[in-house]
């Protein structure tokens, strides 16, 4: 189930050969996972419209609009408008400004925490090893949102006290798979013959063991966007997320239901922006997971289901 | 084996004294005054600073951190679950109510999971990279990217607006009258068991395709024994373990997302009570609330590991 | 649309009479002048059932139902007063038929002295609470001398409203009277004796509770309904008294009171649907599709609560100039901000009194004073002018605008916010908290601009400018001061005579407008919705949800 000790895993980093040979990698990619390609274009371009917000959003999304309240998608607003005029498709642009960046952040921060960690407890075992362990199985014990939830109760509703609760739930999965990683890596010839000529612990660490957890670090991280991303907007559904008046889009959505039926383009296109950017990064991160390594994935499922075992 | 067993209780114990542990730490730095909400606005705005010190003290809000630490684990020990600051009412009534429907849900997802998740997968694993292939993996995918509260909201609202329909508005138990119970548990049951069904889909197409290019089952098929014996006999047990051990991590799924979906469709379950809690700063709820999810999903974690390992034989007989 | 509500009063001048009949007995007055056998007569003036009505059935009832604690004299909210109130009754009570008149409830008749300092209130003999025990003067005594002086970690919204009430003597066990330091209008002690939220409880009750019944969710009343259960969050049930002491009340056996919050969806679809008989609180587009739905009846009124913002006048140099604030005031454009949230809670434009009180400026005139006129040009320009002769031309920047989490608060503090730019170019960052965080805020007068709704328990001008607009008054969170003012004010509390106290009503309104302790938004409207099998309660007349919500004489038809 874990990689077999006598081959070394592949490698993520592409040949550093000639220009030519990185595009080609990712037309060759590209052709054997054309979904995962469309969702790395779509995920793309979220990120684009993100970071160009100010300059493709039509209007100031946080600017109300008195003569234009509740307008259905029209010529002038081409989502329509919000209770005080303010234009849905500005504050969905702006949104996904503010939701990438909570669940880029959130990921990067705890996958990499947990992955640093994960090689610590992976090369160096023993006790620091097992009491991580129970660290981290405290951590999965709690379900993601119940826990930032609770984070975010006791931090405050800040951007950054969001960014934190989520990331601290992603820490457990880098934790779990990167420490497998590491145990293999640990008894690997070329690692053996480091610790046999005197190099410490640390160095090794650095050098021989973080190269080799790259590739499974980045399935991991674009495996875990989708879910940061959904998780930033039930707690902003929920009233527990990023405060207003900046939209994010569960944000949006919970601002939607204030009265009986409330305008449907308000509750339609924020759900779909999450929906469709979920989507792509999820294509996105399994086309990466089968074409990094292959044999890793039913058995990375598993892994993620709580490696127990070794 | 029983070794096994042993260790993995103690690790069982050790992680629910640490998910107790990190509860209250969590819990014990607020901003916020949950004097607010029992006082009443008017109320609040008179008190004075004795005033705040004496209902403070009544409501044990200020004798030091570790002595409330350990109030809270005796109390919990001899089945006191707390009352709420609030209207006095105790969690235990509060779970003894609202957590069966919860649980219902949580037993409806799982049902709705199996029914769709593996026949989908399985139908996908015989027929790899076919159209009907296709079209699984694609719903599979788009389920597991829909959010479910976003699909939660959007049903209520379709059946309001056609159907002028909403779901009961007080708590009818399913030994009570189990038609008006399914209309409470059905929504939120049904969406979370389609994206719960999604992930079980793709996982079982992904083991099953790889039990299936296994050699004994080429061997089966060798020996000319029918399709479908080949199926059940060979293929099927080990898609479904797999299956089983993904089902525990999709309980903690269902527990999480029941708490967003059960907002969205307006159902009184426990999740709902827990986002009220954390909205009213009620400590005392959220913490047996969030005490009891964990010490849930590690139980069930653990009954699933024992399993696994009873029926790996590696560990079995060890 | 509110028309009618604003002329609360139907043809009875109430203060009038009061003030011709003096000793001789206000009570008699009101009776001589209401459809029922004369005063004289063992019958007396309280609620008779309608002799057309049909007894039995359970009233199906939407009203806010999750308190934070039972204990009905420390709360503020509906949430309390709302299902609670049935099972209590009151000194005297507001009669359901119009929600004004005051009529006799426990106290079967009352008499004031001459010179307004003490109230003697006879009463009623025979009457029980629910656990038997009988009704006297005490627990008359016990329930008022904790509203008027409550033990160490109470606190009763009540209080200021009998600060002048120096002694309560039990003179029999049915006879007690109230001793005042100094005389108040007559209607305005009447008000507060009537107020819905004064309930008789029994003096063993707070005696065994330490004087606190936040806990205590089934203490024993008088009142026309007893308890039977409770789910929070969900519904109490309560029957009828079957010993209650208006024989003939209640009409209805069973009671059933569903929770849910103000204005919400939910709220909406059960009372279309069917799922409850009355709802209160409704939504404007639910309210609307229940007024034509045949067979339901959809009512109106006004509520006694302001929707307003403060400006820190203490910890903001730019605030604290009455020049700036009466330009934010006027660049507000309240017919707008009504417009905003017309469809998640019914509001009304007023100024800083009720617009509804028969003191105040009529709406009328009201609305072509600057800063409440529809066309808003005139009112910025004088604003801008206004900024520019305090030096603040360039307008402010970085304003912490704090905002209780609530659908209709969110949406003004965008719509102000953006008002605030646009016309004067301040420019504020908004920060949404919960309610608890935001009492905090205001409380330790950490904002700089503050939105939330505050409630009063009378109508009467007296009672607002001491709790809302008072010196260090508990709800005056931008700690605004103005001695002319406050002294009027206490003029103004101890007036007698109504012309004179109008006069100087509009004379100190005038004064706020020119150095506005809080900015008003709005004042609510409550929209209530019934099917007409439930007769006998229409609110339409009513002033606020607090004071007839007893349900004794309703009955379905």
């Amino acid at each position: 189930m874990a990689v077999r000790a006598a081959e070394p895993p592949v490698t993520a980093v592409p040949d550093a050969g000639p220009r030519g040979s990185v595009l080609g990698e990712l037309v060759r990619f590209s052709r054997r996972n054309m979904l995962a390609a469309i969702g790395g274009l779509v995920g793309v371009l979220t990120i684009v419209v993100a970071l160009a917000a100010p300059l493709l959003a039509p209007y100031d999304p946080l600017k109300a609009d008195f003569r234009h309240m509740n307008k259905p998608p029209n010529a002038q607003h081409v989502l329509g408008t919000d209770q005080v005029g303010r234009d849905t498709l500005s504050r969905v642009i702006y949104g996904a400004r503010t939701s990438l960046f909570v669940a880029f952040s959130a990921v990067i921060l705890g996958t990499t925490v947990g992955s640093l960690w994960g090689v610590a407890c992976g090369y160096l075992r023993g006790r620091f090893d097992l009491v991580s362990q129970r660290i981290m199985e405290i951590l999965q014990a709690f379900p993601d949102l119940i826990l930032a939830m609770a984070i975010s109760m006791a931090i405050g509703t800040g951007l950054q006290a969001v960014i934190f609760a989520i990331a601290i739930t992603r820490i457990p999965f880098g934790g779990r798979v990167i420490r497998s990683v590491a145990l293999s890596i640990r008894e690997m010839p070329y690692v053996e013959a480091g610790r046999a000529s005197g190099g410490s612990a640390l160095r090794i660490m650095v050098f021989h063991v973080l190269p080799q957890c790259i590739a499974p670090y980045l399935v991991l991280a674009t495996t875990h966007l989708g879910v940061a991303i959904v998780i930033e907007a039930a707690l902003g559904f929920l009233g527990v997320g990023v405060p207003p008046p900046t939209p994010t889009w569960g944000n949006m959505l919970a601002d939607s239901i204030t009265a009986l039926v409330p305008p449907w383009w308000l509750a339609f296109f924020p759900g779909l922006a999450i929906t469709l950017t979920v989507l792509a990064f999820n294509l996105l991160g399994d086309g990466i997971r089968d074409t990094l390594d292959p044999r890793l994935s039913p058995a990375f499922l598993r892994m993620m289901a709580g490696g127990r075992r070794r | 084996m029983r070794k096994y067993l042993a260790r993995r209780a103690v690790y069982a114990v050790v992680t629910l004294l640490g998910v107790s542990l990190s509860i209250f730490v969590i819990l014990r730095v607020l901003p916020g005054d949950p004097l607010v909400a029992i006082l009443g606005v008017e109320g609040h705005a008179r008190m004075t600073k004795e005033d705040r010190v004496r209902i403070m003290a009544d409501l044990g809000l200020s004798a030091p951190l570790p002595v409330q630490y350990a109030r809270w684990l005796r109390d919990i020990g001899a089945g006191q679950l707390g009352k709420s600051f609030f209207r006095g009412d105790t969690v235990a009534e509060l779970i003894a109510h609202r957590g069966p429907i919860t649980a219902e849900i949580a037993v409806l997802a799982l049902i709705v999971s199996w029914i769709v998740g593996l026949p989908v997968g399985i139908l996908s694993a015989f027929k790899p990279n076919s159209m009907p292939d296709g079209v699984a993996r694609t719903l599979s995918v788009l389920f597991i990217a829909i959010p479910g509260f976003w699909l939660g909201m959007l049903i209520v609202l379709a059946l309001l607006f056609w159907f002028g329909w909403k779901s009961p508005i007080i708590i009818v138990h399913v030994w009570q009258d189990p038609w008006q119970n399914l209309q409470i548990v059905m929504g939120p049951g049904i969406v979370l068991g389609l994206a719960q069904g999604a992930y079980i889909a793709r996982m079982s197409r992904s083991c099953l395709l790889e039990v299936i290019s296994e050699d004994f089952v080429r061997t089966a098929r060798a020996k000319g024994l029918r399709e479908g014996l080949v199926v059940m006999r060979h293929a099927l047990p080990n898609a479904l373990l797999p299956v089983i051990t993904i089902s525990g991590v999709l309980l903690g799924f269902v527990l999480g997302g029941s708490v967003a979906v059960e907002t969205a469709f307006g159902v009184p379950g426990l999740g709902r009570s827990l986002v009220t809690a954390v909205i009213e700063r009620d400590i005392i709820v959220v913490q047996n609330l969030v005490l009891l999810y964990a010490v849930i999903f590690v139980v069930v974690n653990v009954l699933v590991d024992l399993s696994y390992a009873w029926l790996d034989p590696r560990i079995r007989y060890s | 649309m509110s028309d009618h509500a604003s002329d609360p009063k139907p043809t009875v001048d109430r203060r009038t009479f009061l003030k011709r009949v003096g000793a001789a007995g206000a009570g008699a007055a009101i009776a001589a002048r209401l459809p029922f056998p004369g005063p004289a007569a063992a019958q007396d003036a309280t609620v008779r059932p309608d002799p057309a009505a049909k007894r039995g059935g359970t009233l199906r009832y939407a009203v806010h139902n999750a308190p934070a604690h039972f204990d009905v004299h420390q709360s503020g909210t509906v949430a309390n007063i709302g299902p609670q109130s049935p099972m209590y009754d009151t000194l005297l009570r507001r009669s359901p038929k119009d929600g004004q008149t005051i009529i006799p409830d426990l106290a079967q008749r009352w008499e004031i002295s001459p010179d307004n300092k003490k109230y003697t209130f006879h009463l009623r003999k025979g009457v029980k609470f629910h656990d038997g025990a009988d009704f006297t003067a005490d627990d008359v005594k016990a329930t008022y001398d904790r509203i008027k002086n409550p033990p160490k970690g109470v606190v009763i919204p009540r209080t200021p409203l009998f600060a002048t009430v120096s002694d309560i003597v039990v003179v029999n066990p049915h006879t007690i009277e109230f001793r005042m330091s100094e005389p108040r209008p007559k209607a305005y002690m009447l008000g507060a004796f009537a107020s819905g939220w004064n309930i008789i409880v029994r003096k063993k009750t707070l005696d065994d509770n330490q004087g606190n019944l936040r806990q205590v969710m089934n203490y024993p009343g008088t009142g026309p309904f007893r308890h039977v259960s409770r789910k929070d969050k969900e519904i109490w049930i309560m029957e009828r008294n079957p010993d209650y002491w208006n024989k003939g009340l209640p009409l209805v056996d069973k009671l059933e009171i569903y929770h849910f919050l103000p204005f919400t969806p939910e709220l909406g679809a059960a009372m279309l649907s069917g799922r409850v008989d009355y709802a209160r609180l409704l939504d404007p587009v639910t309210w609307r599709k229940a007024k034509e739905m045949p067979g339901v009846t959809a009512a109106n009124f006004n509520q006694s609560v302001i929707q307003a913002f403060w400006t820190n006048t203490q910890k903001n140099k730019a605030l604290a100039d009455p020049k700036v604030r009466r330009a934010i005031h006027l660049a507000m454009d309240r017919h707008t901000l009504v417009e905003v949230v017309k469809d998640t809670a019914p509001m009304q434009v007023g100024g800083f009194v009720y617009p509804f009180h028969e003191m105040s400026t009529p709406r009328a005139e009201l609305e072509k004073k600057l800063g409440y006129q529809r066309d808003i040009k005139p009112a910025v320009q004088e604003a801008r002018r206004l900024m520019k002769e305090a030096g603040y031309a360039g307008g402010l920047k970085n304003l912490d605008f704090v905002v209780r989490d609530i659908p209709t608060f969110k949406l003004w503090a965008v719509a102000i916010q953006a008002m605030l730019k646009e016309h004067l170019n301040i420019e504020s960052n908004l920060r949404v908290v919960q309610t608890s965080v935001w009492f905090d805020e205001a409380q330790a007068g950490s904002f700089d601009l503050a939105i939330s709704a505050i409630v009063s328990t009378l109508m009467d001008p007296s009672d607002i400018f001491s709790a809302w607009y008072g010196k260090d008054g508990p709800q005056n969170y931008s700690r605004w001061t103005n001695p002319v003012f406050h002294d009027l004010a206490s003029q103004i509390e101890r007036e007698v005579d109504d012309a004179k106290r109008r006069t100087m009503v509009r004379k100190a309104e005038d004064i706020l407008e020119n150095d506005p302790p809080l900015i008003p938004v709005a004042y609510e409207q409550i929209y209530d919705a019934w099917y007409n099998k439930v007769k006998g309660q229409n609110p339409s007349t009513f002033f606020g949800i607090y004071d007839v919500v007893r349900w004794d004489n309703v009955w379905l038809g």
